[in-house]
């Protein structure tokens, strides 16, 4: 079934493989797929979509970019780059691409080792890797010829985003980062919590020695059928013409070589905290930066940390909680999303427009 | 900080089905009800499963303090039998039914029709369905014994509701939405409003089961398994407090209630034996205090380290308006000192629990284990054959068969008559002779007439065989007149002054060197003896003694935290050595450097300590009625005697968390970015960054360790 598919030429682009059938289903993966499930997530904004690989210096890679040109031009024209979180690519944004393209250009890029990106691999050390990941982001927005963006993040973006912004404050215009990932540090254990029995953390220390989604790809072919039992929300929450597209597209997505991920697990220790939290660096983004951290109230992700930052950084700091909205915020509440976002645009430019005057 | 579609007016509750884990949802619905009773007085509140049964506490507006002590008490019985819940003898559907019936008030159902939705599942097509209207009470407990019933585990014939069968809700809703401000209530960490922070995990996967999502983090599995088998009695308190403490962040950010500062008091009580074995709890807790890194005293640690306004930030939501301060809020998550029971003598320790010693090794544990499986068939046919007499019972059947039946029966008990009279024919005889000379003599001494009556060798032996058996009866009976009574003597009721007394006749010795400091023990004490708890519940350990739990508000008061204290009543001496500690620790987060305290535990008075066990069980029965608040922390006097292994593993308790805390305000520096330490932590100042304005242009600074 997988080869017969893999045959099939994608028609808008040309990538150096289509997929891979795998060792009995094991790395199994069909880019087309995964372009299928993608244009269909996509479809309500297809026909304006410009969807294309940017190369980069870091090993000769590509980012995939797909890019929204406003109906309408407007003199200040500060492109919104949209950065996906973990395990997703830029299709998890199909309900804020048209709504934030009513008068900017909307890019939303596949982080590099994630989506339709390149998989180079990445250094092991944490610091390195995430100066890699950075860098392909600088790299992209040289190529892209981006004076100054508004980078709205999600998760892991938001973690890549306020990285990015440490080192190149000149070029964010706005940082909004939705339920940012890897801000806390991990907090000492304290006995308020229960313990669980010793072999549960036995399994999961094991666990913790492989990649968090070994699991998908070991299976295969059943690897999206897996993700719709577990995830049946995810369905409701991104819905493309059909509704298994997004577990598709995740599956596919997830299942090539997973050098993006290799390169998470570096950066954090065991069960998913930052090894280099940013809330110990956070105030060294340049205080011209405004920032704006956005979260859902249903989330896990704690926003302590944002809190924190709000009372020691000099800059601008708001702090917006979308309620009924959970990690996934931009998706379970778009319309929320998309507004906050928007205000937070038209209020930059308002600003810019009278600083001008001045 | 602003909110996005927040209406706290239209808020309503759902409560998740988890079973075992509704202690979380009792924590839950304790703090809603002090905080913001107005989400429990308006608007529907919705439930599944276990949740239903919160769910209709909170409309009928229960005592949720005799509730949560009557899940313990459940939970406690379902530990109790070898194979937990599924043990045929555990009737669990049959407890929760008669307390659901106990609790409920008469007009449970008019309320409950107009607030309550249920979800349950319906057994012919396995869908979904909210029960939303009651007739009476009784179909308001059968709404949520359908929705709780999980078949296989709960029994196997199926509750009916109206005629209809139904399982449990959470087969096909778990957490039922009745709108898009619906609060939703899980005990499991993922996307709820109302739901556990695991902190031993950030990672982002998760699973949805029904509604109910779930994060994958090791907490969740443990609450997994802990769905149908409980967990241990202090586990579940804690699981109650941390739904409290979840509550209360929750409202907090939402703006509903400000500034909340809770204290929590753990007791427990000592049991009736004098000198009792040293109890596993005592046993874990010593061993946590010097290897565990989950030992109490990290909470009076971490509070300490607050106390003196060193403004840590902890991790915790604090974005309370009206303070404008930010490190109120992780008060309510915080404890203060913690005293928790620990018994050192080694010796007699060993001797006692040699048997609780024994079944401490997995082997036997195993062999437990098999044993209640070997036994489930017999198990099994006892329950089936009670089954089937209650079943019997309740069908009518025919008169004659009845009548036929009664007859069979009439007939073997007077054959069985029969054949005991002949053996007590002859006694009978001899005692209307007895009984004649008696009435004649009137009063005076049967013995002489004894001798004038003739009686054969066989009656003289018969009579000796029968004043022996008197002589037995009257003992037996005499015990059982007697038992009682020494009971009614030690439960009796101490005067709570009393003990109040001998608790404020201390506090002054102690009090010397930390009088002013805020927080320390004596002022704890004195805060509790004179406030009333807002929640308050207890339950029997598996030593059988009645451990009690209080959260109390200390929103007007100095700022104060979540405070768990464990006190043996039986082990008095090493009580006082803990309140030590916590004085000592005190003294050292405040004042930076050790205070030596002179002990004044050694001036404690002997004579008390015979005492305590009553002052125990009196303070048990008193906190029964828990809705009445609890005013007296109980406390024991001191006996001078401690043993040399006592001291030792003591004083390595002690060391260890001095080192803690220093620990700890190192990081608060850091994370506060105005300490000295700031710098090892890549924190700038902001102060600092004042020259950033230059950085309009290609060339740029990399932030430090970028370099």
């Amino acid at each position: 079934m997988a080869s017969t598919e893999a045959q099939v030429t994608a028609p808008s682009l040309t990538t150096p493989k289509r997929g891979s059938r795998g060792l009995f289903g094991l790395g199994y993966y069909s880019l087309t797929k995964l372009v299928a499930a993608e244009s269909s997530l996509l479809s309500a904004v297809a026909h304006r979509l410009i969807s294309r690989f940017i190369p980069i210096r870091f090993k000769q890679s590509d980012v995939y970019t797909i890019t929204l040109e406003p109906e309408e031009k407007s003199s200040d024209n500060v492109p919104i780059v949209l950065i996906h979180g973990f395990a997703a690519g830029s299709a998890v944004w199909c309900a804020q691409l048209e709504a934030l393209a009513k008068r900017r250009t909307v890019h939303a890029l596949d982080l590099l080792g994630f989506g339709r990106s390149s998989r180079p691999a990445f250094s092991q050390d944490e610091t390195l890797a995430e100066l890699e990941m950075v860098e392909a982001i600088e790299d992209w927005r040289k190529e892209m010829a981006i004076e100054k963006m508004t980078l709205v993040a999600h998760s892991f973006g938001g973690y890549l985003a306020s990285s990015y912004t440490l080192e190149h404050p000149s070029r964010v215009k706005h940082l909004i980062l939705a339920d940012p990932w890897g801000f806390p540090e991990k907090p000492p254990p304290n006995d308020k919590q229960i313990q669980p029995y010793p072999w549960m953390h036995f399994v999961g220390g094991v666990l913790s020695f492989f990649n968090p989604l070994a699991i998908l790809r070991v299976l295969g072919p059943y690897g999206p059928s897996l993700v719709k039992k577990l995830r049946p929300d995810l369905s409701v929450r991104y819905k493309g013409t059909n509704p298994d597209d997004i577990y598709n597209y995740i599956y596919h997505i997830n299942a090539q070589p997973p050098t993006g991920e290799t390169a998470f697990k570096s950066m954090t220790h065991t069960f998913g905290w930052a090894k280099r939290p940013m809330i110990r660096r956070f105030n060294g983004i340049s205080e011209n930066v405004p920032v704006t951290f956005i979260y859902g109230s249903k989330s896990w992700i704690d926003p302590q940390p944002a809190f924190e930052i709000q009372a020691t950084r000099n800059g601008y700091v708001d702090i917006q909680i979308i309620r009924g909205a959970g990690h996934q915020l931009y998706a379970d509440e778009p319309e929320s999303f998309n507004e906050v976002v928007l205000s937070i645009i038209d209020k930059d430019a308002h600003e810019n427009k009278t600083s001008d005057e001045e | 900080m602003t909110m996005i579609n927040s209406d706290p007016s239209r808020m309503n509750l759902s409560f998740s089905g988890c079973g075992f884990l509704c202690l979380y949802h009792a924590g839950v619905a304790a703090a809603i009800k002090e905080y913001a009773p107005e989400l429990m007085q308006k608007g529907t509140i919705s439930g599944a499963s276990a949740g239903a049964i919160v769910a209709a506490g909170l409309v009928t507006d229960v005592c949720i303090s005799q509730a949560t002590s009557t899940m313990l008490r459940i939970v406690r019985e379902a530990r109790s039998s070898s194979l937990g819940v599924i043990s045929p003898n555990f009737d669990l559907m049959g407890l929760v039914k008669e307390e659901i019936r106990r609790y409920l008030p008469p007009d449970a159902y008019i309320r409950c029709s107009a607030r309550l939705k249920i979800s349950v599942t319906r057994w012919s097509d396995k869908k979904n369905v909210i029960l939303e209207d009651f007739a009476n009470n009784d179909e308001l407990v059968d709404g949520i014994t359908c929705s709780c019933f999980i078949p296989g585990v709960c029994g196997v014939i199926l509750p009916t509701f109206r005629g209809v069968r139904y399982v449990d809700g959470g087969f096909s809703d778990n957490l039922p939405l009745f709108d898009d401000h619906t609060v939703t209530v899980s005990p499991f960490s993922g996307e709820s409003d109302i739901c556990p922070l695991d902190y031993e995990s950030a990672g982002f996967f998760g699973m949805t089961y029904n509604n109910t999502s779930m994060r994958f983090t090791t907490m969740n599995f443990f609450r997994l398994i802990a769905i149908l088998m409980p967990p241990s009695l202090e586990d579940c308190t804690k699981m109650c407090l941390q739904g409290f403490s979840d509550t209360v962040r929750f409202l907090t950010r939402n703006n509903m209630t400000t500034c909340i500062k809770c204290l929590t008091i753990q007791t427990n009580m000592g049991d009736a034996v004098p000198n009792p074995p040293p109890s596993q709890a005592s046993m874990i807790s010593s061993s946590s205090d010097t290897s565990r890194p989950f030992s109490p005293p990290t909470r009076s640690r971490t509070r300490s380290a607050n106390y003196n306004g060193q403004g840590t930030r902890k991790r915790f939501d604090s974005e309370c308006d009206t303070c404008g301060d930010s490190d109120h809020m992780h008060n309510a998550d915080l404890v203060f000192p913690s005293i928790i029971q620990r018994t050192f003598d080694e010796a007699s320790k060993a001797e006692a629990t040699f048997l609780k010693w024994v079944f401490s090794f997995r082997l036997m544990k195993m062999t437990r284990m098999v044993f209640g499986i070997w036994k489930y068939p017999l198990d099994v046919m006892l329950i089936m054959a009670k089954r089937i007499a209650s079943y019997i019972h309740t069908v009518a059947c025919p008169d004659w068969l009845f009548k036929k039946f009664s007859d069979l029966v009439d007939f073997m008990y007077e054959e069985i008559d029969r054949q005991r009279s002949q053996l007590s024919a002859r006694y009978s005889c001899q005692l209307a002779i007895t009984e004649c000379d008696f009435e004649s003599s009137g009063q005076s001494n049967l013995k002489e007439h004894f001798g004038e009556i003739e009686l054969s060798e066989e009656a003289r032996q018969e009579l000796a065989q029968l004043r022996e058996r008197d002589r037995r009866m009257k003992q037996r009976k005499g015990t059982k007149i007697t038992r009682p009574s020494r009971l009614s003597c030690e439960l009796s009721p101490v005067d709570p002054n009393l003990r109040k007394a001998s608790l404020i006749s201390h506090s002054p010795a102690m009090g010397t060197s930390q009088q002013a400091e805020e927080g320390s023990l004596s002022q704890v004490i004195e805060y509790t003896a004179t406030h009333e708890a807002t929640y308050a519940f207890h339950y029997l350990d598996e030593n059988n003694k009645v451990r009690n739990v209080e959260v109390f508000n200390v929103a007007e008061e100095r700022p104060c935290s979540i405070m768990s204290r464990g006190i043996t009543k039986s082990v008095p001496e090493e009580n006082e050595e803990e309140l030590q500690a916590e004085l000592m620790e005190a003294s050292t987060s405040n004042t930076s450097n050790p205070v030596p305290i002179n002990s004044p535990e050694k001036k404690g008075d002997e004579n008390d300590s015979g005492l305590s066990v009553e002052e125990g069980n009196s303070s048990g029965l008193k906190r029964d009625a828990c809705c009445s608040p609890v005013r007296h922390l109980s406390h024991s006097s001191t006996r001078g005697s401690r043993t040399s292994i006592s001291k030792r593993s003591h004083s390595i308790g002690q060391t260890q968390r001095k080192n803690q805390v220093v620990g700890i305000r190192d990081l608060g520096a850091s994370s506060d970015s105005d300490g000295e330490t700031g710098e090892q932590f890549f924190v700038p100042r902001g102060r600092r960054r004042m020259t950033s304005a230059e950085y309009e242009g290609e060339p740029e600074h990399s932030d430090e360790e970028k370099q």
